[in-house]
């Protein structure tokens, strides 16, 4: 990769990534929470640069599904937390299994659209790329997310030993 | 006239047999006679002293060596007797030896075998092989945003600039 195509590659990256902090919705959790998603979308952009091999107008065609499918990702997690949250309040409250069945249902819709996020992503920038770089997008998912899991792992227990 | 004794004569003399008188008569007078007697005489006492000289056998250690002789010789015919029918016992017991052996050996290798031999899928009683790690993370990981939506605000920090020390 020449030197222009990686400034391309940087800008691209800054502005896909301050484009996700303003189309990302209302945090919960407040400033924090958008910096890490900020952050993470950081984190996956220069791992699919690593792996992927495409060229800069490839990349700068794919970085809006990138950008889409984090930032869902964020959502349907937080989604999904806070179904199985409740689901294990309305539990331990012993409630009615019509509330129980509701929840279930919002639990497994967020499961299910965890599924769907990654289908039309895949769908979505597939086209744009030949077959060995379709593998390499396989792997490249695979790896980023092992590797955030590293990372992760090492944050938690450095602050359980704390 | 019988002319000088002759050499039976001397050895009957030897012999300590009575001449006749005339014999007798003629060795005392004729010195030929005489001289041939001394020295047979002579001879005859030498060869007596020899024979005196000679240890008498001990008759008794000569039995007892011939006792042992024919008793080993008896016993050595004993121990080939028993060497030779030992050759025919002992091809029967090589034999089963090796029969048992080969028995033992062909039972280990079909025990060995059959252990080996790869369990049909599907069979009953066999385990499912463990999934190996490649096949469990070979997926996004469906927990990992659902970890990093409930860090701490410390913790989010943290990882921010581990994120952003890495770019």
């Amino acid at each position: 990769m020449t030197k222009g195509h990686a400034a391309f590659a940087a800008v691209l990256i800054l502005a896909g990534t301050f484009a996700f902090s303003q189309q990302r919705p209302a945090p919960q959790r407040g400033i924090p929470q958008r910096v890490l998603q900020d952050a993470v979308l950081g984190f996956y952009v220069s791992e699919f640069q690593k792996q992927a091999e495409v060229s800069p107008d490839v990349f700068g065609k794919i970085l809006p599904f990138l950008q889409q499918f984090v930032q869902d990702r964020f959502q349907i997690s937080q989604r999904r937390t806070r179904a199985l949250n409740q689901l294990r309040q309305a539990i331990q409250r012993g409630d009615s299994d019509e509330d129980l069945k509701r929840l279930v249902h919002d639990f497994d819709s967020a499961d299910a659209d965890f599924q769907a996020n990654q289908e039309k992503f895949l769908s979505n920038v597939d086209p744009l790329l030949d077959a060995k770089q379709q593998a390499k997008l396989r792997i490249f998912q695979v790896m980023a997310d092992n590797r955030m899991r590293q990372i992760l792992t090492n944050v938690q227990n450095g602050n359980r030993g704390q | 006239m019988f002319g000088h004794l002759k050499a039976k004569d001397f050895v009957n003399l030897m012999e300590g047999i009575e001449l006749p008188a005339k014999y007798r008569s003629h060795l005392e007078a004729c010195s030929q006679c005489q001289a041939a007697w001394r020295s047979i005489e002579s001879i005859h006492t030498e060869l007596g002293s020899l024979d005196s000289g000679i240890p008498e056998p001990d008759w008794t250690e000569f039995r007892s060596s011939v006792r042992d002789r024919l008793l080993s010789r008896s016993i050595q015919r004993e121990t080939a007797v028993r060497r030779w029918t030992g050759w025919a016992i002992r091809p029967a017991m090589a034999w089963a030896l090796s029969l048992l052996l080969i028995v033992g050996l062909t039972t280990v290798i079909v025990l060995w075998n059959a252990g080996k031999t790869p369990a049909v899928p599907g069979s009953l009683g066999t385990a499912l092989p463990e999934p190996t790690v490649e096949t469990i993370g070979a997926v996004p990981e469906r927990a990992l945003f659902d970890d990093l939506v409930q860090l701490g605000d410390d913790q989010q920090e943290q990882l921010q600039q581990i994120l952003s020390s890495q770019k």
